[in-house]
Formats: C-alpha cells, sequence, structure tokens
C-alpha cells in the first residue's frame, strides 16, 4: 500500500511538472498567448473525483500551488482557483458523474466557464485593472471550449495507468446519487 | 459517537484548504507590492526552469539539425541530379547563413547596447507565463547573476519590461520573471518626442494595444508619434523607445484624452533581451566576455 501510494504521488507531482512545463513553453505560445490552453484543468477535475481523500486535496493544492507560482499574476489568484475547482468537483461527485464521453464533456465545459468565472472574480476583487477586458469574447470562449475537450482526454490518459485510482473500493467506480 | 469533527473531516480537508488558499491571496494583496514570493514558491519556479532551459536548448539544437542536415537530406534525394559536392556545399551554405543572421541581430543588439551607454546583460526567453491574463516572460538569469526586481528590459526595438519579484512572478537564483509593459498591472512614464507632452503608459493585457493615459488636456497628439521613456520614476533609463500612437480617443469616464498605443517590441517573436544591470558606461556585455552570445555562459561549437 505505501508503495501505491508513494507511485501514485510520484505520477501526480510528474504529471503535474510536465503540464506546467509543456504549457510554459510549447503551448502557451500556439495561440501567442491570447488562449491559456490548461492541463492542469483537467488533472485537479481527475483528482477530485478519483482521489476523494486526503491525498487528493493534497496533490490538488500543491498543484495550484504551482499554477500559481508561475501564473505570471498574484499567484493566490491561480491557487485559489484551483482549489475552487477541486472543492466543487469534490461536492458535485457524490450528486451525479457524467459516464459517458459526451456527458463529460458537457460536465467539464461547465467546470471550464465556472473556473474561469472564478478567475476573473479574484482577479476583479484582489488585484483590479479591468481584468475581464484583456482577452475578448470570441478568445473566451474558444479558451473554454478547448479546456473542456482536453479534461476528458486527461481523465481517458489517466485511467489507463494501471489503478492509478482512489484506494477506496467504494469510489473506484463513480457513484449516482 | 464520533465528534462533528471526525464525521466531517473529508469536508474540512479540502475546505480547509480552499480557505487558507484564499487567506493567502487576501494577504498578498493587501501587501500589494511588498509581498515577495515564499521560499518554497522561489524553489518551485527554480525548478520549472530546468526544463524549460532543456526544452529551449533541444528545441533549438533539432530546429538546426533539422535545417542543417535532415532537410537538405530529404531535398538531396529529390534531386537526384545533385552531386554530392553541391549537397555539402548547399549544407555549408545554409549553415553560414543561419550564422550570419545570428551575427546580424547580436551585432544589432551589441551595437544598441553600446549606443545606450548602459550596462546591460543578455539573457535568453526560457518560458512564458501560463496565465492569458498575465503578461509576463521567463528569462535565463537570476540572482546568481546579481538581478533584482526593477530591473529594467530592453532589446534593440525598444522597452520589454521590468524584472519583478512577486507571488506568482518569482525571481529566483537562475531564472527571473518580466513584467512586460503591456501587463494590465505596467505603468511607465513617458515622453511624447515630437510635442515632449507626458503622460503614463498602461498596459491592456493585449500584446498590440496599450494606453497613454494623465495626457494634459492640450495635448495634440497624432497618430504616428512615438513615444520614449521618460526617466522619472526611476525604473527605466529615459529615451528608450516604446511603441506609437496609433489612435486617439476620449476617456468616458474622466473626459480626458488618451491615446492607442502599440508596441514598438514585437513580443511574439522575441527571443533574447538585455538586462539593464547600471547606468553608468560601460562595457555593453559587462562580465561576459568570456560567454557565448546567447548569453547562457556556455560555449557551443
Amino acid at each position: 500500500m505505501a508503495r501505491k501510494r508513494i507511485r501514485d504521488w510520484g505520477l501526480t507531482i510528474l504529471f503535474g511538472l510536465a503540464a506546467i512545463v509543456l504549457q510554459t513553453t510549447v503551448v502557451s505560445r500556439i495561440s501567442g498567448g491570447k488562449i491559456e490552453f490548461n492541463l492542469v484543468f483537467g488533472m485537479i477535475i481527475w483528482l477530485s473525483f478519483f482521489k476523494k481523500t486526503l491525498e487528493g486535496a493534497l496533490l490538488s493544492f500543491l498543484l495550484a500551488f504551482a499554477w500559481g507560482a508561475l501564473s505570471g499574476t498574484l499567484s493566490g489568484v491561480y491557487m485559489t482557483a484551483g482549489m475552487s475547482l477541486y472543492f466543487i468537483c469534490w461536492l458535485l461527485r457524490d450528486r451525479f458523474t457524467p459516464r459517458s464521453l459526451s456527458g463529460q464533456s458537457l460536465f467539464s465545459l461547465g467546470l471550464s466557464i465556472f473556473f474561469k468565472l472564478i478567475v476573473l472574480l479574484l482577479l476583479e476583487i484582489f488585484v483590479g485593472k479591468e481584468y475581464y477586458r484583456v482577452q475578448p469574447l470570441q478568445y473566451f470562449i474558444l479558451e473554454i471550449t478547448i479546456n473542456a475537450f482536453f479534461a476528458p482526454l486527461i481523465f481517458l490518459a489517466f485511467s489507463r495507468v494501471k489503478d492509478f485510482y482512489d484506494m477506496l473500493p467504494e469510489v473506484v467506480e463513480p457513484r449516482r446519487g | 459517537m464520533p465528534s462533528p469533527l471526525f464525521r466531517y473531516q473529508k469536508l474540512i480537508i479540502p475546505a480547509g484548504l480552499w480557505l487558507f488558499s484564499l487567506i493567502i491571496l487576501s494577504v498578498q494583496s493587501f501587501q500589494k507590492g511588498e509581498s515577495r514570493p515564499s521560499p518554497f514558491s522561489r524553489q518551485t519556479a527554480e525548478l520549472i526552469s530546468f526544463p524549460q532551459r532543456a526544452y529551449t536548448y533541444t528545441k533549438e539544437d533539432a530546429t538546426d539539425f533539422w535545417k542543417n542536415y535532415v532537410y537538405l537530406i530529404d531535398t538531396r534525394k529529390q534531386n537526384l541530379a545533385l552531386q554530392k559536392q553541391v549537397a555539402f556545399l548547399e549544407m555549408e551554405n545554409q549553415m553560414l547563413r543561419e550564422q550570419a543572421q545570428e551575427t546580424e541581430r547580436l551585432r544589432a543588439m551589441l551595437n544598441f547596447a553600446s549606443g545606450l551607454s548602459l550596462s546591460t546583460m543578455p539573457a535568453r526567453i526560457i518560458g512564458w507565463d501560463l496565465s492569458s491574463y498575465g503578461q509576463t516572460l521567463t528569462i535565463n538569469k537570476g540572482r546568481s547573476d546579481k538581478l533584482s526586481a526593477g530591473m529594467a528590459v530592453i532589446c534593440p526595438q525598444g522597452l520589454v519590461g521590468q524584472i519583478v519579484d512577486e507571488p506568482g512572478r518569482a525571481l529566483a537564483r537562475h531564472r527571473s520573471q518580466v513584467l512586460l509593459i503591456t501587463d494590465p498591472t505596467s505603468r511607465v512614464s513617458v515622453t511624447v518626442e515630437r510635442t515632449r507632452d507626458r503622460g503614463i503608459l498602461q498596459g491592456t493585457g493585449q500584446a498590440e494595444k496599450m494606453l497613454l493615459i494623465y495626457l494634459h488636456p492640450d495635448a495634440r497628439l497624432e497618430p504616428g508619434d512615438e513615444l520614449t521613456t521618460s526617466g522619472l520614476g526611476g525604473v527605466f533609463p529615459a529615451g528608450i523607445k516604446v511603441g506609437a500612437i496609433t489612435g486617439m480617443e476620449v476617456n468616458p469616464f474622466f473626459g480626458s484624452p488618451q491615446g492607442l498605443i502599440k508596441p514598438s517590441v514585437d513580443f511574439n517573436h522575441l527571443e533574447q533581451v538585455l538586462v539593464v544591470v547600471g547606468q553608468e558606461p560601460s562595457s555593453p556585455v559587462e562580465g561576459s566576455q568570456n560567454k557565448d552570445e546567447d548569453g547562457d555562459g556556455q560555449k557551443k561549437n
């Protein structure tokens, strides 16, 4: 069990760092900085759904922390937004869980909108500077759509890693409430 | 009967972490510009900078390899009439052209730096920020190169921004984050070259558009007027090109004139920058005589 725990921690941190490195190098320049292709977003949703344990919460916090540390804005904004995303998924998880790919895509679209609005709200409250004017609407819509599309792909990739689920048997298969 | 704390422990942990994040954000926000990144945050940034460097250098090497070798082999195969000697000469020619372009670019940078009478240090861009709202980039020089927050960053086309050391924009040992002049939190005191009017240049978060605010109501500015740094405020040296006016409008709230500015730097194609480490006249690449042309401290063959 201890070996599995270490492996889960190691894999999540490794994937998280890889996602952040990709975002700060290759991915950020594809759109010229206009759109934020977000890989950590999908990882946090996945952690909240399949790792509803102390480890899941701590790993999400670590990812959100690293996310904030390299965000280019006040680090607390992305940290809080990341944890808000974790928390909302955590609350939703016992109530309903989309199983089909289209359901997961729609669900992650909703979460993507939620996340984007939370980031904007936090920036507006804690930084100011009218950040809502920064991104034109078409990029805003494109960004949430792309991130919603990528999130189920991350779930799919992670589900292929053997036993990379929550260690509690009852939450390996998401329940319907 | 288990205590409520035990019963709701699964809820308390994520809720507690969320609250903790919010408290950190509140503290950062209340301290405004005075808060500094935590040591853990600096280490995270430092850790990320190694794969960023690896990616940057590998990408360049792979591009060189493709341009100078693979592509030429492919060309040679498609052109069967070409002899081995011709292919070799083409490859050599291509390499020389690449080197000539690189030399030209660096010479422009060197001439620009020596003409400014500023002590500068060349640096290479190794990454960009994660957020679509932040306008920052990461360079491969940090505290170990004696860089500190507030140092101006320039390039031959003009002003790029300044080095910052804040939560989310940490200055680490081998990397620093540069706040671009296009970031919404950036403010630069500027002078209009033609009329000598002064104003504050404010970023909008968009790479192609900035605002010139706090202009005198009688300011008569025209599209095409160029802006340079005024030197007021002490962060940016005076006389550095910033951008040009593309249009004028009236601020809807205050009724004062404000200018729309296009930056002189093309941030999307920026690869190398110069950090202004001092204002006294000295060698343009002080302390880097033994370093290679891209300033990463390693010679390339």
